[in-house]
């Protein structure tokens, strides 16, 4: 059987990365490779966890190995790795935020980011055996960075639906949120590309002019170094005499993000840079309607299950999320779109399926 | 809409009537004055984002625990971390005294925010029950201003 190394500077359980890098290992354990994960930074060490410094040891120049190379930000420990391997590579491309949307706040991310994206025309061009992506999106821009588009796939990242879909909802959240108030319900980490700010000025139209009775759950840690941004935020949400009704949660349990989907009425994104965004599909298994800002792997990932729009105007946010809310044949309609597309697409075995025959040609 | 299953859904249609509404919206918002701030939410107490908080600041009271040092790779981080490691261990007797009273201070603010948030609830209901009995006084004033003089003169005669 194969050795396998899955290599990311990140691996935690909690983030669309990590959950998909250790899925991706426990399927090929489960087949009988012989799997270990590398990083350079470990939150949390598993058995199969290994320091980065110890990959050479691992692979011991064995052709046969496979190497796969999660790519996400700039990091040159990691890339330098990948290029001095001599076994069959693999790059999966979860998208790097560009450095932009950071310019102005403190931290070095404007930097990671730039070297990511740099990296990203480094790694196409790296001659690797299969580049997969997690998204057509994030596909095409590997093509336009010189990846040989046959040996390109897109497979969706693994996910932990399966996990929520057995945990029990957290009855606190549940009890707390049952008050006749509509929820407006976002999930991702607090970052400027995340466009929270179109989210407020949308919640603020919808609340003003649609329901008072609503609130906005914003769910998702706040960035490291960024608690400007969430200052930023705070002071939006005063300044449109909405702060009392938008609720800025941080890392939540499992039990506790199934409550949160359960008793919101409407799932809204507006993200300006998105290479997937698995809370939609979340939001789709969980049977959350989806309104939506349409930009980059968005309308690829929601498709006809949702009202994704091309701008992130406030009126037309509102008013979407009020159509969805009184009308319930079309939040039925959407919500069954969603759980059929997340059936179709999106659920783990079908990934699963995805990335064996992705990567047949390498390992049985 | 009513009746309707997904596969009569015509997504392009709804957009084109959401856009129209959402136009029409705005400009009803742009002619009018903005609503003053809600009353009733002058206190209020968010008690899932006030929790969420609780739960890192828990996660980060224990002091003494090594630092992660994603900077650092391959002996640079082992130096490192051996560094550390000695400066955990001489700051010991400060890390320890102030990881107890972290937890201690969270303790009681966790307490805190439990007995607040009890208060609030009981507020709330209690504006309720207000609301509701001024209700009532209302519409018992009502019929008693829609039972005539002598008949109202009688009823005191009697009740005299």
């Amino acid at each position: 059987m194969t050795r396998i190394a899955i290599v990311s500077l990140t691996i935690s359980h909690g983030d669309a990365v990590g959950n998909d890098a250790l899925e991706m290992g426990r399927i090929l354990s489960a087949r009988g490779h012989t799997v270990a994960w590398f990083s350079s930074h470990w939150v949390k060490k598993g058995e199969h966890s290994r320091d980065l410094a110890e990959l050479d040891d691992f692979l011991a120049d064995d052709p046969e190995a496979i190497l796969i190379y999660h790519h996400l930000v700039g990091w040159t420990a990691g890339l330098d790795q990948l290029r001095r391997a001599v076994c069959r590579r693999v790059v999966k491309y979860h998208n790097v935020t560009p450095g932009r949307f950071f310019a102005g706040f403190p931290g070095d991310k404007v930097r990671i980011c730039q070297l990511g994206r740099e990296q990203l025309r480094d790694l196409a061009k790296a001659d690797c055996d299969l580049y997969l992506s997690a998204s057509q999106y994030n596909q095409g821009e590997l093509i336009d960075a010189g990846a040989p588009v046959e040996r390109c796939a897109v497979v969706p990242p693994f996910h932990h639906i399966d996990r929520l879909n057995q945990v029990q909802a957290d009855a606190d959240v549940l009890r707390r949120l049952d008050d006749g108030f509509t929820n407006l319900l976002f999930v991702g980490r607090r970052a400027p590309h995340k466009g929270h700010r179109f989210l407020i000025d949308a919640f603020a139209a919808y609340h003003e002019h649609y329901d008072r009775n609503s609130r906005l759950v914003l769910v998702g840690r706040e960035e490291h170094k960024l608690s400007c941004y969430s200052n930023r935020l705070r002071e939006q949400a005063s300044r449109l005499g909405v702060i009392d009704n938008v609720l800025f949660i941080d890392g939540v349990t499992e039990a506790e993000l199934k409550a949160y989907y359960q008793r919101a009425s409407v799932f809204v994104l507006a993200s300006e840079h998105e290479g997937f965004c698995v809370p939609l599909v979340e939001a789709m298994a969980l049977q959350v309607p989806i309104v939506a800002y349409g930009t980059t792997a968005v309308p690829h990932t929601v498709g006809d299950a949702g009202l994704v729009w091309e701008e992130p105007d406030p009126f037309l946010l509102a008013q979407s999320i009020d159509t969805v809310v009184r009308d319930a044949a079309v939040r039925r309609s959407l919500t069954e779109r969603g759980r059929r597309r997340y059936q179709q697409l999106f659920t783990n075995q079908r990934i699963e399926r995805d990335f064996l025959h992705a990567l047949r040609p390498l390992a049985a | 809409m009513s009746g309707m299953n997904q596969s009569d859904l015509d997504i392009d249609e709804l957009k084109a009537r959401i856009r129209e509404q959402a136009s029409a919206m705005r400009e009803r918002a742009a002619a009018a004055t903005p609503l003053p701030p809600d009353g009733s939410s002058v206190w209020s107490f968010n008690w899932l984002e006030v929790k969420s908080r609780l739960k890192i600041a828990a996660g980060l009271a224990q002091l003494g625990v090594l630092p992660l040092l994603p900077r650092f790779h391959g002996v640079k981080r082992q130096l490192a971390l051996a560094a550390s490691r000695v400066v955990l261990y001489v700051t010991r007797f400060l890390t320890t005294r102030q990881s107890d009273f972290n937890v201690c201070a969270l303790d009681a603010l966790r307490g805190i925010g439990e007995a607040l948030h009890a208060v609030e609830t009981r507020v709330v209901q209690q504006q309720e029950q207000i609301r509701l009995l001024e209700a009532t006084i209302s519409q018992l004033q009502l019929r008693v201003a829609s039972i005539g003089t002598p008949r109202r003169g009688e009823l005191e005669r009697k009740a005299s």
